[in-house]
């Protein structure tokens, strides 16, 4: 998504004057200055503190969403949303209202959860856009002066830290502007490949439900802030994902997918690509439904492919971020033996420890939209709070170098790196690229893998190829039935023999893997991409050989029995 | 069915319901929309019982839960056979796994109370599906415009105008031999500031009211919610009241309409149960449900429907007959001795019996002058300082106590009015109603002649306006905000 276009970017002292651009006349962009502007100079409520900053990031977008099931539309719409999320500070930067557990409206709210703007209009005008500005500006400020007198309640019935940092870090103003919006893409293209991928499984008699979901969202994102930064840029991201489902003859369930997640309807796989890896999905899906249970074991474990980025997302992606927990948030866990709160990093204490083995790279680059021809989708200009996007260097050598910033700063990382997205406050991962400078390549993970199948008692190393993506999602949306100390569900995997064989194996549950019993990386990454309503993630991992995990098996409950009337048959 | 009659646990009770909906919404305010859509689906709804009429897997025992015996999801919108009678053949094959499942919860211990479904006799209809033709751009102009209006009011931060509109056409067909096709248009254009809300329901987008008459009550609301900012907050107050216009049909929705949709898990029904051929109101009331019709007096009625969702075709049932409780509201789940009166309607998939249009009438009424004048004559009467008019109430679109259902009610006061023996009224602020439900009822000493209705999202309550001797309200918890910490910016009209 950053190729090819020409970006202004002016980064400018925080004393220096605006640059003047064309997208300054744009209603919207006049609206939130000229509001902006008023509520900065006027806003204030006796007894109660103005505000110090007040930041407006609008988003417009136009979404196409398409479902089609074994063949047939189930859902065809087409939407605009714009939103606004508004960043009003009360206090200063030393100590402010924000990062704090409001005990009204967040109690079950996950940090992880992306923020919820306030509603504009879906076309630009000038009066109802700042109007709606207003009434946004000060339900944030009434909201905003009730948070710092809890925050400082809460404060004051905790110990004192040990170090105090300030709640809000001073960057440099931006400017940035990007005003190539790219084009939606057509609707009509879009239902016919939805058709024509889940036709693929009309005719597997084993497929219980074969849908395509299909998500399109061009737009763009305006940002404007107080200390002067007023910047624009592109968003657009094309999701299709196929999940199908069969019944064993046990009736345990069988998941299976394939994904695209691109910027834009040009980067997609050829047609002709994605109906052939359709057809291998529903092979697959066979496959797997006739497929043993596997044993209780503890085996060592490959996550390949998506699996590999997604054993990222799960372990260690939210760990590299470096926003403090909100005050007043829960502790992590339930038991209560540890005392981190949710949302603080596991890795807290680990900057400069070795914490994976030795040559791992972990960086994370939202200015990049590709890793060779791979597609990545987390890219962008400048993140949710202005700042403009910059690659960082997580882990050398296996090292914890540094961590994930927004402008809300934790002990010994004073700064924001660019990457605030779009959770409260948070920071998060973009494009997380992981490698090693020790990779082995996959003629030597494949020996190393039959080398440790002949020494297991099972006689195999367990391959996992993909985890329960939907889990992983629901864990980040904070539902109580998927906590975060809990691994996903392995959906696709199987057994890796010392002769070579290989066999599929089903209801695969897995213990959570420790990053200590990482012994060794693959060389070729695979791309594995999500996304938000606002912000995209993509994770190119490589193959991942972890050690010690323990597998067990999973038993259809009462709910979960054999079809009684077979399906009916295709014409 | 068949095929499912071959397990050692058949299902006695199978049907499907098709709802081929269309839809478009326009949301504008200030001028400018906020949201423009039209949506296709189709949704199915598939029910299957196992056991017999007497007890089967939904049977619930007095204070439980009752079971879901239904499995709600998509159909293709495309008429595609095959992918259709996959989408069947999978629904069919959850449905009856989960009914399988329920069924072993049949060792629970309890009582045998009544059966757990009523037979029926099949029957037939068909009509053709109904075209809405909506004219998109048209109506995206009209809604915008209408909201406009808001521009004269830049103090009141949440005004909006919606238009919806929606054509849904069912298709049913039951193991019993039912089959029926209706199409139901419908369409609304609501006027809403922040809780306050004029709603207007018509079976077709012409049918709604003029420009004028939406303006009209759009300048009224404004003039509601600027009052409101500025009004005091009411004290404690236990003292006659007066239910006024369509307030009085979402009073009579709420408080007596929940109590007669009859629930054999809710022990609130089966005491009313108890009380059939007992007094429940003044002997100066009737009152019926009616879903067959769709106008009242010329007012369009939002619950009309020609069958049921369990395959019972809506009738009318006279509920209270001077003053007397004569029957409840039923579905197929059954009162003791009784059959449905084709109320059964579906809620999150679960079908319990629920109003259509409830229509409340006076034997002996007065006018509204009247009956303010006998509110000042109970006043002085009760030594009260002053007593209230509610004019709006807030209500079932936006809460829903279907689920729990209890013999105390709690209403949510929107525009409440103080008003003092000398005749002067003042607007207050006020945090909720509440009462005993069936001792409000009781307690109502008269009727005017005029007849309002309240339209809910599927149902309608219609209703003279009433007094009561006895409404507690309860005085707000958090004081008014009532002045903005910035007012609102200038309107620029001509640049865009």
């Amino acid at each position: 998504m950053m190729h090819g276009r020409v970006v202004l970017c002016v980064l400018v002292a925080m004393t220096a004057p605006a640059t003047a651009t064309p997208f300054d006349d744009e209603p919207t962009v006049r609206a939130m200055k000229d509001e902006l502007a008023r509520s900065i100079g006027q806003l204030h409520r006796p007894g109660a503190s103005k505000p110090y900053f007040i930041s407006y990031a609008v988003w417009e977008l136009q979404t196409l969403t398409i479902y089609a099931d074994l063949g047939a539309l189930t859902s065809s719409d087409q939407s605009a949303r714009r939103d606004v999320d508004v960043d009003l500070r009360v206090g200063d930067y030393a100590f402010d209202n924000s990062n704090v557990l409001d005990p009204d409206t967040e109690r079950f709210r996950s940090p992880f959860r992306e923020r919820i703007g306030y509603g504009l209009p879906i076309e630009a005008n000038y009066d109802a856009d700042r109007h709606a500005l207003w009434a946004a500006t000060i339900r944030e400020y009434d909201q905003a002066t009730k948070l710092l007198d809890h925050k400082k309640a809460v404060l004051a019935k905790a110990p004192p830290p040990t170090t105090r940092v300030p709640s809000f870090s001073k960057e440099s103003r931006t400017a940035i502007v990007d005003t190539h919006v790219r084009a939606a893409p057509d609707r009509t293209r879009l239902e016919q490949l939805a058709k024509k991928l889940s036709a693929v499984l009309r005719t597997n008699p084993d497929v219980h439900e074969g849908t395509v979901a299909i998500e399109a969202k061009t737009g763009k994102q305006y940002f404007v802030s107080s200390e002067g930064s007023a910047s624009v840029r592109p968003v657009s991201l094309l999701q299709i994902e196929i999940r199908c489902t069969a019944r064993a003859d046990d009736g345990l369930p069988v998941r299976d997918m394939r994904a695209w997640v691109v910027s834009s309807i040009d980067e997609l796989a050829s047609e002709g690509d994605m109906v052939r890896q359709v057809e291998d999905l529903s092979r697959e899906l066979s496959a797997i439904r006739t497929a043993p249970v596997v044993h209780h074991t503890v085996a060592p474990v490959v996550f390949d492919g998506l699996a590999a980025g997604q054993v990222v997302r799960a372990l260690l992606a939210e760990n590299l971020v470096g926003t403090p927990a909100r005050v007043g948030e829960r502790p992590a866990a339930k038991n209560r033996t540890s005392t981190r709160l949710d949302g603080d990093t596991e890795l807290a204490n680990d900057v400069g420890n070795q914490i994976l083995p030795a040559g791992t790279r972990i960086v994370d680059d939202p200015t990049i939209g590709r890793l060779g021809t791979a597609i990545l989708v987390g890219g962008y200009h400048f993140d949710a709070e202005g700042i403009a996007a910059q690659p960082v260097t997580l882990v050398e050598n296996g090292t914890l170098q540094q961590f994930l910033m927004s402008r809300t700063p934790r002990p010994g990382f004073d700064h924001s790196n660019g990457h605030a997205t779009g959770r409260a406050y948070r920071a998060g991962p973009t494009n997380l690229l992981v490698s090693s400078t020790k990779a082995a390549s996959s003629a030597e993970m494949r020996r190393r893998v039959l080398a440790l199948a002949k020494n297991q008692p099972t006689g195999y190393v367990l391959v996992v190829e993909q985890l329960a993506g939907d889990e992983l999602d629901r864990r980040d949306l904070g539902w109580s039935s998927y906590p975060r100390s809990v691994f996903p569900h392995a959906t696709v995997a199987k057994r890796v023999y010392a002769d070579g064989r290989e066999e599929w194996v089903r209801g695969a549950t897995l213990s959570r893997p420790s990053l200590t019993d990482l012994v060794l990386l693959g060389g070729q990454p695979t791309v594995y991409s999500w996304g938000k309503w606002k912000y995209a993630t993509s994770i190119a991992a490589p193959a991942l050989l972890f050690q010690n995990i323990l597998v067990s098996p999973i038993y259809p409950d009462d709910n979960e029995q054999p079809s009684i009337v077979a399906r009916p048959q295709p014409p | 069915m068949t095929d499912l009659g071959k397990h050692p646990d058949p299902p006695y009770f199978g049907s499907y319901t098709v709802t081929d909906e269309r839809s478009t919404y326009i949301r504008a305010s200030f001028g400018a929309l906020e949201s423009s859509s039209e949506q296709r689906a189709r949704r199915l709804h598939v029910a299957i019982r196992i056991g017999n009429h007497a007890r089967d897997n939904t049977h619930a025992f007095a204070g439980e839960p009752m079971l879901y015996s239904a499995f709600d999801s998509s159909l293709p919108i495309e008429d595609d056979e095959y992918a259709i009678r996959s989408a069947l053949w999978r629904n069919t094959d959850e449905a009856y796994q989960r009914a399988h499942q329920q069924l072993a919860l049949e060792l629970r211990p309890g009582t045998d109370g009544p059966d757990d479904f009523s037979p029926a006799k099949p029957s037939e209809y068909f009509e053709p599906p109904a075209q809405l033709a909506i004219d998109r751009p048209a109506w995206e102009k009209r809604v915008r415009e209408l909201s406009a209006a808001f521009r004269r009011h830049p103090e009141l931060p949440m005004g909006m105008v919606t238009f919806t509109s929606t054509t849904e056409t069912r298709y049913y067909t039951n193991s019993e031999g039912t089959r029926y096709q209706v199409s139901e248009p419908r369409a609304s254009l609501e006027v809403r500031i922040g809780f306050l809300t004029e709603r207007f329901v018509a079976r077709s987008p012409d049918r709604l009211p003029s420009d004028e008459m939406i303006r009209a009550k759009l300048e009224a609301l404004a003039t509601e919610a600027s009052a409101l900012v500025k009004a005091p907050a009411i004290d404690d107050y236990d003292g006659p009241a007066i239910l006024e216009g369509a307030t009085a049909g979402l009073f009579f929705h709420e408080v007596l309409g929940q109590l007669v949709e009859y629930r054999r898990d809710q022990k609130e029904s089966l005491e009313l149960v108890s009380r059939i051929g007992s007094p429940i109101l003044p002997d100066i009331f009737d009152v019926y449900d009616d879903p067959t019709i769709g106008t009242l007096n010329g007012r369009e009625l939002a619950g009309f429907y020609r069958y049921d969702d369990e395959g019972i075709p809506g009738q009318e049932t006279s509920l209270v007959e001077h003053g007397v409780l004569k029957a409840v509201l039923t579905s197929r789940s059954t009162v003791p001795n009784t059959t449905s009166n084709g109320h059964g309607r579906n809620r999150q998939g679960l079908p319990i019996a629920q109003q259509g249009n409830l229509v409340i009438s006076a034997a002996r009424t007065v006018d509204g002058d009247a009956l303010r004048r006998m509110l000042v004559d109970e006043v002085r009467r009760q030594h009260k300082p002053y007593g209230i008019v509610i004019h709006r109430l807030g209500g079932p679109a936006y809460t829903d106590s279907r689920w729990r259902l209890t013999r105390s009610f709690s209403l949510w006061p929107l525009v409440v009015f103080r008003v003092y023996p000398d005749g002067r009224q003042e607007i207050v602020r006020t945090a909720g109603i509440e009462g005993d439900r069936f001792q409000v009822l009781a307690e109502i000493l008269a009727a005017s002649t005029d007849v309002d209705t309240f339209n809910g999202l599927d149902d309608s309550s219609s209703s003279p306006s009433v007094l009561v001797r006895r409404i507690q309200v309860r005085p707000p918890t958090a004081p008014a905000l009532a002045v903005t910490p910035l007012p609102p910016p200038p309107v620029q009209t001509g640049r865009r």
